[in-house]
């Protein structure tokens, strides 16, 4: 399977957030999200980013059932997913899904962020549907 | 309406393996082009070569004999430069940068990634760090995640998916150079395995060897030439937010198409009735249906349904992909999808020929970049 590099400095507080089971995303001065990660704000062309702790409430924007590993360590069969996360629709996330059953996977299904340790240090979050 | 033409094709042998280097390849597909025109290679002094990288192109231009005095661009890459390549073709030879343009697509994938999908995606830092943990690679699973939500939200089901690749393969049967040649039945489409929901294998691309090509010069020169032209009437090209990160696009479900369609249109000075066939960008099978939504042939949403019936095979009112395109032909970044339409506009597709095809529109597909080309008969 493939871990991220969690010391990357571009995304870093995002794997550390993960590490104290916290979702963090950047936003601007200005209050525009700024995802995926990059160095201007695409609304005001600012540099004054910096991470936030969100809910980690979202909903089901799409997903496939992956029936084939095409890179080795993975293990299929899983459902890997974009979700919206409810502050922002431009935060979609690539994610698993956890806990669904097959008939119940639809088009915005109310979710919530969980965490899972893949390896010490590494924390990946996944989305169950919300309590 | 454009001032140049095509006045060349070729095309190697397509397989899943030829054991060969994609320079020699990307040779023997220009040299069937001149061949084809009845030029000679050394006239060539424009190249619009995008999977070439600096050396690649370099050693292209010395076996054709023009190293040292060729102009290079292009405007967008991959399968979009591809169809893009006549608009640069016109900008280099109407400033008379160049006379003849060589627009050539090589691969050697077959070869070189068995096994290797996930590649590409890894080597982009961001989806390491941010898709790939998540399984949300390759190619397949992406596309296969804009195909769910197209069901989800429009009602489109496995069946019309289907549609998509029957007529893909009961083309690819009446041409002699495809690598499925094999008619596909809706009962075997149902019975493959799902690899990425709701895709089975025949939804995918080829992955194999092979290179096309095809030349562009001046419509004046180009009616001295052996063969009759095929006229560029219009080009054009269109890019959406979202860049490598087809998630992150605010319009999920819409290629450039929607922007490169219009403009090539208005370019040709034509409208979508006046077009006979059209080869179209076929990664995916839903990639065909959400580009006829896009460029227009019907509503977002009503993709599905469109492709139902026959309309979209031979014989059907809007042939799509006449020669099986890069499902079932060969994948070579929508340069056999520009062979294949010249061709047709020539009358030369024996079987597969759409009777009275006189105007033809092509297009290419990147990540965000999308071209648009339409071609038509020279009157
Ligand atoms: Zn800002």
């Amino acid at each position: 399977m493939h871990l991220p590099d969690v010391d990357w400095e571009v995304t870093r507080p995002f794997w550390d957030g993960c590490r104290r089971r916290e979702l963090r995303v950047p936003r601007c001065r200005c209050g525009t999200y700024v995802w995926y990660p990059q160095p201007r704000c695409p609304t005001c062309r600012g540099r004054e980013i910096s991470w936030v702790r969100v809910s980690g409430k979202a909903t089901l924007f799409t997903w496939t059932k992956v029936y084939r590993a095409f890179l080795p360590g993975y293990r299929p069969p899983f459902v890997t997913a974009l979700v919206e996360l409810v502050e922002d629709p431009k935060l979609r996330l690539a994610t698993y899904l956890r806990g669904v059953e097959d008939r119940k996977l639809s088009l915005g299904l109310p979710l919530e962020v969980d965490f899972e340790e893949a390896e010490a240090g590494i924390v990946l979050p996944v989305f169950r549907p919300a309590e | 309406m454009t001032s140049i033409a095509i006045v060349g094709v070729g095309e190697t042998r397509y397989a899943k393996r030829l054991g060969r280097d994609i320079v020699e390849l990307a040779l023997e597909a220009a040299e069937e082009a001149a061949r084809d025109a009845g030029i000679d290679v050394r006239e060539i002094d424009g190249l619009v070569a995008p999977w070439a990288e600096y050396a690649a192109r370099h050693e292209l231009a010395r076996c054709l004999g023009i190293d040292g005095r060729f102009f290079a661009a292009s405007s967008l890459s991959s399968g979009a430069a591809t169809v893009s390549a006549p608009l640069v073709a016109e900008w280099a030879i109407g400033s008379k940068l160049a006379s003849v343009v060589l627009c050539v697509q090589a691969i050697a994938w077959g070869s070189e990634r068995a096994g290797d999908v996930g590649r590409p995606h890894a080597a982009m830092k961001m989806k390491a760090v941010l898709e790939l943990p998540f399984g949300w690679y390759p190619q397949i699973v992406q596309f296969a995640g804009m195909a769910r939500r197209h069901m989800e939200l429009y009602g489109t089901t496995e069946d019309q998916l289907a549609a998509v690749a029957l007529a893909a393969r009961k083309h690819a049967s009446l041409c002699e150079n495809a690598i499925l040649r094999t008619p596909l039945t809706l009962e075997e489409y149902r019975s493959a395995p799902l690899l990425a929901d709701p895709f089975r294998a025949m939804d995918c691309c080829l992955v194999n060897d092979g290179a096309a090509a095809f030349l562009v010069t001046s419509l004046e020169r180009a009616r001295d030439l052996r063969k009759r032209p095929v006229r560029v009437l219009g080009v054009g090209q269109g890019v959406v937010p979202g860049g490598e990160f087809s998630n992150l696009r605010p319009d999920y479900l819409s290629t450039g198409a929607v922007f490169s369609g219009p403009r090539a249109l208005a370019r040709a000075g034509i409208t979508l009735a006046d077009v006979d066939f059209v080869e179209l960008y076929d990664n995916f099978t839903s990639m065909v249906i959400e580009q006829l939504e896009d460029l227009g042939f019907c509503k977002k949403g009503e993709g599905g349904p469109f492709v139902e019936g026959g309309r979209i095979e031979l014989g059907g009112e809007l042939p799509v992909n006449t020669s099986g395109g890069q499902l079932a032909q060969a994948f070579v970044l929508s340069a056999n999808l520009v062979v294949e339409a010249v061709r047709q506009l020539r009358g030369e597709c024996g079987p597969r020929q759409v009777e009275g095809a006189e105007v033809g529109l092509v297009t290419g597909y990147t990540g965000a970049e999308h071209a648009t080309l339409v071609l038509a008969r020279d009157r």
